[in-house]
């Protein structure tokens, strides 16, 4: 009885000693982990930083201006007379046929929508 | 104490039967006691000196006993009770926020305008350098703006500590660690970048080798941007400060003029849009900057700025009273004061109507309007627009402006069409937004704030606003048929006026060397932003039929801006000849009036 008893205590102390050192080292180890993901944090928020100032460096208004030359030389600045509100649209001349809408939609709205009367800004653009 | 000779006392009684036992060889010791009666005594005091021996051990003993028992309640509530107080969640170095030393500063639009980066400056131990000479090689390989004769002989030099470049690129780092060369070694350290470069310069200013602002934004807002881990938001927006410093660099090429300002303004707010001074300097190299690249000239630059005056002359005769839109003055003959004499460049020699002073901006209707308004009144007009005390704006680089002193009636007249007071552009232009914007002056700033905060600092009226409507229709008027005809950008109604001041040198004015300016607002129904265009010297050429005055090189480039940033800043084109705009903004220009109202 009393020596089932002391194994009892002895396997008792024994794991809980296992489950302390267990632990230790557990933690110890998540410790150094977190300490590991702090660090690349940082250095990931600095990576961050140092893209931004980059796309910044890239987006400079003077190098997609550059860029545009380059690359699409269609692309001009806006012009005046290319602004337009929703009521400058002239409304459809006829409505469309519910079969010819369906067959022939791209004629049919290329017919169907004559010259914008682009609002009366009815001078040109100076220059 | 009583406590303590009580509680002795009862143990006293309580261990007596002890006694005996312990004290009998103490008292077997003393052998011969020749007297009964003495044995007695003895005894006695032997017993009173015991018992002082047993109440003293009893109090050490009590002493050692609560002691002990301190320690073991400690004990217990480390072991047992403390641990219910632990912190639940463990508490570990967590990753902070990462800091630069300094805060960024960024555009209305959170663009980064300057930053702190991390670089790496490169420094050599020549003492632990094998093979200076092939060092030296290798070195200049990958870095090849150093010179290799350079580094070869500071690598012989013996020090323990040689400098061998600062802030390299991170591709330059990693080419030289790519090298292997021991006694090489990086010092990283925070360096100020300024991605856009020259783009806007004078507002942003720079910072010195240790890092402390010593010109524009960077000085001003110093120890905020130290301390504070946000960012510093400007009101510009870094589109337009392009598109404005690309319209500006254009004419001055052009022109070959010396210097160009201009300033796009909110005229509601007071925002500065974009402000931009040429000749400028990238603040990445700011060393290398010259003391005239460093000049600001749109606000530390103070210019006796010619007719653009006659805006605040006609607003402060039409405020006063002293002339209303269909009085006039006779402007046939050049008007002599003093030993001066006041001459119109657009000379129409006959009576002209205020509208038609405006319109052809004569000096010798100008100057009259003023006269009639007296010394003091305008003084006080051109205080309240800001004009006679330095810009109240967010930079360290303000210039006072010029002014008379004493204000003679002289100085009354020519001030009226814009000499004798040199004011900064941007002095000019908040001004200028004040008469367009219904009156109200707000004071200019590079700071963008929320709009609860801009509410509560509201401007200051400083005129009517019936003054402000006639300012804006005359205005128009001289972009509609007078000489800011070349300012007229078609759908954005544009109004402004012309200014072309020679510079005062040594020997009284120069007539070669002039200020040309245009300021414009528009649109003109309910101005929203203010353009002012300043070229320093410009020369005419073919295309100006060798003008150069404001209405032929500022006003086209006012032009060219308006048509390109009202796309960004959101102004619809609208059609100019609206009628209900034409009700609004139409005047009627007295061709020939009463000569009554003159003298």
């Amino acid at each position: 009885m009393k020596g089932v008893a002391i194994f009892l205590y002895l396997s008792l102390a024994g794991v809980a000693g296992f489950a302390l050192f267990h632990i230790t080292y557990k933690v110890e180890q998540l410790e150094h982990q977190l300490t590991t993901l702090n660090k690349e944090i940082l250095e990931e928020q600095n990576a961050v930083h140092v893209l931004k100032a980059e796309w910044s460096f890239l987006g400079r208004p003077e190098r997609i201006e550059e860029l545009r030359r380059q690359f699409l030389p269609e692309l001009q600045p806006l012009r005046t007379t290319q602004i337009g509100g929703l009521e400058d649209l002239p409304h459809r001349a006829t409505p469309l046929a519910p079969n010819q809408a369906t067959s022939d939609r791209t004629s049919g709205a290329l017919t169907l929508t004559p010259d914008l009367p682009i609002r009366p800004i009815s001078t040109r653009e100076a220059e | 104490m009583n406590f303590w000779t009580s509680l002795s006392g009862r143990l006293r009684r309580g261990r007596r039967t002890i006694r005996p036992r312990r004290y009998s060889a103490a008292a077997a010791v003393i052998p011969c006691t020749p007297l009964q009666g003495a044995q007695g005594r003895r005894d006695n005091r032997l017993h009173a000196a015991l018992e002082t021996g047993r109440t003293r051990l009893l109090i050490g003993g009590s002493i050692m006993m609560l002691g002990f028992a301190v320690v073991g309640m400690r004990l217990i509530d480390i072991a047992l009770l403390q641990e219910a107080r632990e912190p639940r969640v463990a508490r570990a170095p967590s990753a902070s926020e990462m800091r630069t030393g300094r805060a960024d500063i960024v555009d209305r639009n959170g663009e980064i305008v300057a930053t702190s980066l991390q670089t790496a400056s490169l420094f050599a131990n020549p003492r632990k350098i094998l093979d200076a000479d092939d060092a030296a090689r290798l070195l200049v390989g990958a870095l090849p703006d150093l010179r290799e004769a350079e580094i070869a002989a500071k690598l012989k030099s013996g020090r323990g500590f040689v400098w061998l470049k600062r802030n390299l690129s991170p591709r330059q780092q990693w080419d030289v660690i790519q090298l292997g060369i021991p006694g090489v070694e990086f010092q990283t350290a925070e360096s100020r970048v300024y991605p856009h470069g020259t783009l806007a310069a004078h507002i942003l200013g720079f910072v010195g080798v240790d890092g402390d602002g010593l010109a524009g934004i960077e000085k001003s807002f110093d120890t905020a941007l130290r301390s504070n881990a946000d960012p510093v938001r400007l009101t510009i927006d870094i589109r337009l400060q392009h598109l404005l410093r690309s319209e500006l660099t254009r004419v001055m090429t052009s022109s070959r003029a010396i210097g160009a300002t201009g300033i796009i303004l909110d005229a509601q707010k007071g925002e500065v849009l974009a402000m931009t001074s040429l000749p400028d300097y990238d603040p990445n190299l700011q060393n290398r900057a010259s003391d005239n690249q460093r000049f600001n000239r749109a606000t530390l630059g103070v210019y006796e700025l010619g007719s653009t005056f006659k805006i605040f002359a006609t607003a402060m005769a039409l405020d006063y009273g002293v002339v209303s839109m269909t009085d006039g003055y006779d402007a046939t003959k050049p008007l002599r004061v003093a030993r001066f004499t006041i001459r119109d460049f657009h000379a129409k020699k006959r009576w002209l109507s205020v509208p038609e002073i405006f319109m052809y901006s004569s000096n010798i209707g100008s100057a009259k309007m003023a006269r009639d308004v007296g010394g003091e009144a305008q003084q006080e007009f051109l205080a309240r627009l800001g004009m006679l005390s330095p810009a109240a704006i967010e930079l360290p680089e303000v210039g006072a402006p010029m002014k008379p002193k004493p204000w003679r009636p002289i100085n009354t007249m020519t001030i009226g069409f814009g000499h004798g007071l040199a004011v900064s552009p941007l002095q000019l232009i908040t001004g200028v937004a004040a008469v367009v914007n219904g009156g109200v002056f707000h004071r200019p700033t590079l700071i963008r704030r929320d709009d609860s905060t801009l509410k509560k600092k509201a401007g200051e009226r400083v005129k009517s606003a019936e003054t402000s409507l006639e300012l804006r229709r005359l205005m128009r008027l001289v972009v509609e048929k007078g000489t800011g005809r070349k300012a007229g950008a078609i759908g954005y109604l544009v109004g402004g006026k012309t200014g072309t001041a020679e510079k005062s040198g040594r020997r009284g004015y120069n007539r070669r060397a002039l200020i040309s300016s245009f300021v414009g607002a528009f649109p003109m129904n309910n101005p929203r932003y203010v353009v002012l265009a300043l070229v320093d010297e410009p020369q005419g050429n073919k295309s100006t039929h060798g003008y150069a005055t404001g209405g032929w090189i500022a006003a086209p480039v006012v032009r060219r801006i308006v048509q390109r940033a009202a796309p960004f800043l959101g102004v619809a084109p609208m059609d100019e000849s609206d009628p209900a705009i034409k009700r609004l903004l139409d005047i009627d220009i007295k061709q020939e009036g009463p000569r009554l109202a003159s003298y």
